[in-house]
């Protein structure tokens, strides 16, 4: 049994079902990624996991028990993200001595360092951060607490470029120092995509696929060429995305199976490999209409 | 990765800690609520005088009721602030269930009450000092021989209303936080179920015959110790499902 498991998980929200019958598990010490659009259920599937929300049916489970209202989980637990709340009256240094108080496994050393490498200032106050240095301000959280289930929800927000990708490398290095279970959600798969063991597709609350992260690079295949050959190539295949690309040309995405590309390649298609960010795109793009039809 | 488990006694201690720290903005308040009553009190409550025989004698009267009546609802106002949605995203942001942020929070309220109470009751002396300073004041007690035991069973006394205001706050909080309909629904059904049933005020006078006209120290606290503990868990049982971080 996984470190953290869902069966058949549900939850509905304002007589809408932000989660749908959503079964998987995740192992210990591993990284997963949880992609989907907005509204997919993200962040209502890890406020489950961290126990701050409660199932509307199914099963779930982390570290072995049940986490609403549970201490166990709550204190080897960490949920991240950009709308934490800290007193006005706390320095950013006394929210860093607070949380040592709570979090047995705090690293004192690894927060201080931190701190002071994104230049923030002891005696600043958390509502006074902008976005990003907020959201930083909250991975130092996540990290320096060192708890056994780590999630970060879009836990990058406002964050700039250089910033996500010391936050990236932090989490990485820190993930190899003190192994333990990390989730993240993001919308940018294409960051964390070398970060990341497992990626955990949602659609409209329901689960489109939980892979280890080798088989989603694997998992389809693009083809471009002339509309007509590769349309008639494609026939019978599972087609996850159509595109025209200039006059007479299209581009067309499949589910990877043993084909016989060298034929395609005959024929004048070329393939190419479909990255996992594009891929998430794809599959969870809306089935019919684009926004240019909303303008139409 | 070791993974920990935490007692529940030393987890509501370091709430309550964290708590008392991050609201030292409700005692800032206090504080400027207190010097107002205070400043409101040195006018005096009732004022007579009389002269004859060539003498002028003006009798005033100062009460520190006003500063205790300023506190109870401050109390109750606080107790309130402390169920909303910021004050209880706050308490969820590190390790805690809902029992161990109701009962630290109640723990709060039990400080603030002794605290504030304790203030309240100073101020008697305060003023006393600020109208002697002012000059011209010649002091007559109210009451002459207040005994040590009545002191004792007065700041008792002014602690639990204080108390209790603020378990009355911090339920009617939990309530309201509940849904929103219930911040309209809960003070009508209130007001109007007095309205409606109590015309003659017999209820309101029976409470009052049952806590304010009792005379007996011990048994007015028993009763109030009771009273603010039903208050206090109903609160921590309507709480206890309840989803945080919305």
């Amino acid at each position: 049994m996984g470190l953290i498991t869902c069966e058949e998980l549900s939850k509905s929200r304002g007589g809408e079902n932000a989660l749908n019958d959503i079964s998987f598990s995740i192992n210990e010490n591993t990284i997963t990624g949880l992609v989907g659009r907005n509204g997919a259920g993200k962040t209502t599937l890890l406020k489950i996991l961290s126990g701050l929300w409660r199932e509307s049916s199914g099963k779930v489970h982390v570290l072995e028990e049940h986490p609403f209202n549970n201490l166990f989980v709550a204190v080897n637990s960490i949920y991240i993200d950009d709308q934490m709340v800290f007193s006005q009256t706390l320095s950013l240094k006394d929210i860093l001595i607070e949380a040592e108080r709570f979090y047995p496994n705090w690293d004192r050393e690894l927060a201080n360092r931190l701190f002071e490498y994104f230049q923030f200032h002891p005696k600043q106050k958390h509502g006074q951060l902008s976005k990003g240095k907020r959201s930083t301000f909250h991975m130092i959280l996540g990290l320096a607490s060192r708890c056994a289930v780590t999630i970060f929800d879009e836990t990058t927000i406002g964050m700039d470029h250089a910033v996500r990708k010391d936050f990236y490398r932090a989490l990485l290095k820190d993930y190899l120092t003190v192994p333990r279970t990390i989730i993240i959600s993001s919308h940018h798969l294409e960051e964390i995509e070398e970060l990341l063991e497992h990626v955990l597709l949602l659609k409209h609350g329901k689960k489109l696929f939980h892979l280890p992260i080798d088989d989603v690079k694997n998992y389809a295949i693009g083809l471009t060429g002339r509309t007509e050959i590769v349309r008639q190539w494609v026939k019978n295949k599972q087609i996850i995305h159509m595109e025209n690309v200039g006059v007479n040309s299209s581009y067309v995405v499949i589910k990877n199976d043993p084909f016989d590309l060298d034929q395609a390649r005959r024929l004048g298609i070329s393939v190419s490999p479909v990255t996992p960010s594009d891929l998430c795109i794809y599959l969870t793009d809306q089935e019919q209409g684009r926004i240019d039809d909303v303008f139409k | 990765m070791s993974l920990n488990s935490i007692s529940f006694r030393s987890l509501v201690y370091s709430q309550y800690i964290y708590k008392l720290k991050s609201y030292i903005g409700l005692f800032n308040s206090l504080v400027v609520l207190q010097l107002l009553a205070i400043l409101f009190a040195l006018g005096g409550s009732g004022m007579s005088g009389t002269s004859g025989y060539g003498i002028r004698i003006d009798v005033n009267y100062y009460s520190a009721d006003l500063v205790i009546i300023f506190t109870i609802l401050w109390a109750f106002f606080s107790s309130i602030l402390m169920t909303t949605r910021s004050y209880q995203e706050e308490s969820y942001t590190f390790v805690t269930n809902r029992l161990s942020n109701n009962l630290s929070n109640i723990a709060v309220i039990l400080t603030m009450s002794i605290i504030s109470g304790s203030t309240a009751l100073l101020s008697k002396p305060l003023m006393k000092v600020v109208l002697y300073v002012i000059g011209d004041t010649f002091f007559i007690e109210a009451e002459t021989a207040i005994s040590r035991m009545d002191q004792l069973s007065g700041i008792i006394a002014t602690i639990l209303y204080i108390l209790l205001a603020g378990s009355i706050g911090y339920l009617i909080g939990t309530v309201t936080q509940m849904h929103r309909l219930l911040t309209i629904i809960v003070p009508v059904v209130f007001i109007g179920i007095l309205v409606a049933f109590d015309g003659e005020g017999q209820f309101t006078s029976k409470v009052t015959a049952f806590y304010y006209q009792e005379t007996s120290i011990l048994l007015f606290s028993a009763k109030m110790v009771v009273t603010i503990a039903l208050l206090c868990s109903a609160a921590t049982l309507l709480s206890n499902r309840k989803e945080v971080r919305q």
